[in-house]
């Protein structure tokens, strides 16, 4: 049961984020355009819609097509249109007729889902990825400086560790997005700042339970300077742990970052991200369930992959736990 | 037990006097000035600025400005919501008690599911239900609250109508009985309670399960065996009792997971309390209101891990005589 879990972890990580970093070349539709604002309008998942192509290679939806004399009739709404012959691709209907699919639908703006998914996984990865790095930097940054010095550079911060652990997140997030204005880059710079809290208490805590060593006590009455002391005595034997921890802390920035895009406080339209996709289907809830529920599953199962994933490490580093 | 509580309480109050004074630094450090909101795109001289500057007590020095926010924030002083119109203490005042209702019932869901499930799924260890159990509550974990709410509505307000969507009250609710409105209370206040309770409510039961796993690889657990005690009183008697001790610590973690989840819960649920306070705030830029909020729902965490810790101690003497409180 565990090892199976940690494979499908691995697997469904490797494979989202082979799709995140693929994701232009894989030969999606543009996820922000509106391919058709009135035919393809809500189209349900595993979905087809009849379109004729055009000399020019685009593509003509249409709710209904006949043949009538030299040419088409499209009918799109409660109008019909005509292309002549000679604007069909191929110059017959028989030729030109495409009925393209839509594997996960489209949303009310005729945008394709199934781009703007694999698209979201690309913007919401790679804030998570970005801002946990960050919380990993700055917790490093601050655990070492705190247990390292000790006396009161330590205390001030712990304390203030304690107290921006006090904030609750998503309030802490939300106040600083309305402060600073919202972008993509004040996302991830508040998430990253909202998140380093536990990495500073690890790494400190690993640096005082590492001082007391003969092989520092040793490097540090060589001369070794604090900084160096630090890079090549303290920190390696953390760096598994901040790993682990950064795994986890991917899975909860995602989750945090899809809340703020759903209060209108994250990455601004239309670029996708998984939280605001759900907020742009909320409105549609009772009529088109699927723009918003399809985000939310990617969120859940990417956050329980990261999860299994960063569990299973931690009970690899750490084999008391895993006896329980 | 008096003394491992004052000890608490040294911790607690400079917290909240950190978290005051980083709330202060944020705001000087945020770009553009107070007066610039009060103003908007109205263009004025130059000296009406500075009279306004005056007014407010912009014009006096960083520490000047700190003391008295740090006195206003202490007296509960906390400005005008011009999004509502009226104090922003008197706003809070109105949003505090949906806010706790929601959060108390959802703490009250979240103990008895997550207890009840966890026991349950280590009495059947081994088996698919333990299974099924460890996955529902990994994905209850996972999900954003926000989603899983609207989830509910669409199953349980559209596709089976048995709970209402939004709001705190039924339209007609003034006209009914006592009894009537408790009821249509309940009525509206079981789907959000239970979304926003869910996250806990995984936790919690991973948590439990654990625990009770840990209980039954103690030796006095083998010791009741072998003295003849059945295996149900086992779990439920020996066991349970070892596992929930622990579960108050929880439930003093949870507090900010329940504060920042209201927060997208009773905007999906419409619920009038702080969260949608919150909200409309963020949308019409209200940012004393955001700030007033932000302080009070920390003040909210922190006093719950006091309570915790307290309760903590109560229930188990060797905390307060192990560390005596102070961290």
């Amino acid at each position: 049961m565990r090892r199976t879990g940690f494979r499908l972890a691995l697997a469904l990580i490797g494979g989202l984020a082979f799709c995140a970093i693929a994701a232009p070349w894989l030969g999606l539709r543009a996820p922000n355009e509106q391919l058709d604002g009135l035919v393809l309008s809500e189209l349900a998942p595993w979905s087809r819609a009849d379109a004729v192509e055009r000399v020019d290679g685009t593509l003509r939806f249409a709710h209904e097509i006949r043949e009538s004399g030299d040419g088409v009739e499209l009918r799109r709404g409660t109008r019909w249109e005509r292309i002549e012959s000679a604007g069909l691709s191929g110059g017959s209907l028989a030729a030109a007729h495409r009925r393209p699919l839509f594997v996960l639908g489209t949303d009310g703006f005729g945008r394709d889902l199934l781009a703007r998914l694999i698209h979201g996984a690309r913007v919401s990865l790679f804030i998570g990825l970005l801002a946990a790095m960050m919380a990993l930097g700055l917790g490093t940054l601050v655990g070492t400086a705190a247990g390292l010095s000790g006396g009161w550079i330590d205390a001030v911060l712990m304390r203030l560790t304690d107290v921006v652990l006090s904030v609750p997140r998503l309030f802490l997030a939300v106040l600083l997005v309305a402060l600073y204005g919202r972008s993509l880059t004040t996302t991830i710079l508040v998430l990253g700042a909202t998140s380093w809290m536990a990495a500073a208490r690890l790494v400190r805590g690993e640096i005082l339970s590492l001082r007391e060593r003969d092989y520092v006590q040793a490097a540090r009455a060589a001369g070794v300077a604090p900084s160096r002391l630090a890079r090549l005595h303290l920190l390696p034997s953390a760096t598994l742990p901040l790993i682990v921890e950064g795994v986890l802390r991917v899975g909860d920035t995602i989750l945090i970052e899809a809340s703020l895009s759903f209060l209108g406080l994250g990455v601004p339209p239309p670029d996708p991200t998984w939280g605001n996709m759900i907020a742009e289907g909320r409105d549609r809830l009772l009529d088109a369930w699927w723009i918003a529920t399809l985000p939310g599953l990617a969120i859940m199962v990417t956050v329980v992959a990261l999860h299994l994933f960063g569990e299973a490490a931690r009970e690899r580093l750490n084999p008391q736990s895993a006896a329980c | 037990m008096i003394r491992y509580f004052l000890r608490r309480l040294l911790v607690a109050v400079p917290l909240m006097f950190g978290v005051a004074t980083l709330v202060f630094i944020l705001l000087e450090a945020a770009p553009g000035t107070p007066v610039d909101q009060i103003l908007g795109d109205r263009r004025v001289p130059p000296e009406v600025r500075m009279r306004i500057e005056a007014a407010y007590g912009f014009d006096r020095p960083a520490p000047e400005r700190y003391v008295r926010w740090l006195g206003a924030v202490g007296r509960g002083e906390l400005g005008w919501s011009h999004s509502r119109a009226r104090p922003v203490s008197r706003a809070l005042a109105e949003a505090l008690p949906p806010t706790l209702l929601l959060a108390g019932t959802a703490m009250l869901f979240f103990l008895i599911f997550g207890v009840a499930l966890g026991a349950w799924s280590a009495a059947r260890r081994g088996r698919w239900q333990e299974r099924v159990i460890t996955l529902f509550s990994l994905g209850a974990y996972a999900m954003p609250a926000f989603w899983l709410g609207l989830m509910a509505i669409l199953l349980f307000s559209y596709e089976i109508p048995i709970f209402p969507a939004s709001s705190m009250h039924g339209i007609d609710a003034d006209g009914m009985s006592a009894a009537g409105r408790l009821f249509d209370l309940i009525r509206h206040l079981i789907l959000p309670a239970a979304v926003l309770g869910a996250a806990s409510a995984a936790a919690m039961t991973r948590f439990v399960h654990a625990g009770m796993l840990d209980a039954l690889a103690e030796p006095f657990v083998r010791a009741a065996r072998g003295r003849g005690v059945s295996e149900r009183r086992l779990l439920w008697g020996h066991a349970l009792r070892r596992a929930v001790l622990p579960v108050i610590n929880l439930v003093g973690l949870s507090l900010p997971v329940l504060v920042s989840g209201s927060l997208v819960v009773e905007v999906v649920f419409a619920w009038p309390g702080m969260g949608r306070l919150t909200y409309d705030a963020i949308l019409t830029q209200d940012t004393g209101v955001v700030l007033a909020t932000t302080l009070l729902a920390t003040l909210f965490v922190v006093l719950g891990n006091l309570f915790a810790d307290l309760a903590m101690a109560w229930a188990d003497p060797r905390v307060r005589l192990r560390d005596g409180g102070l961290r």
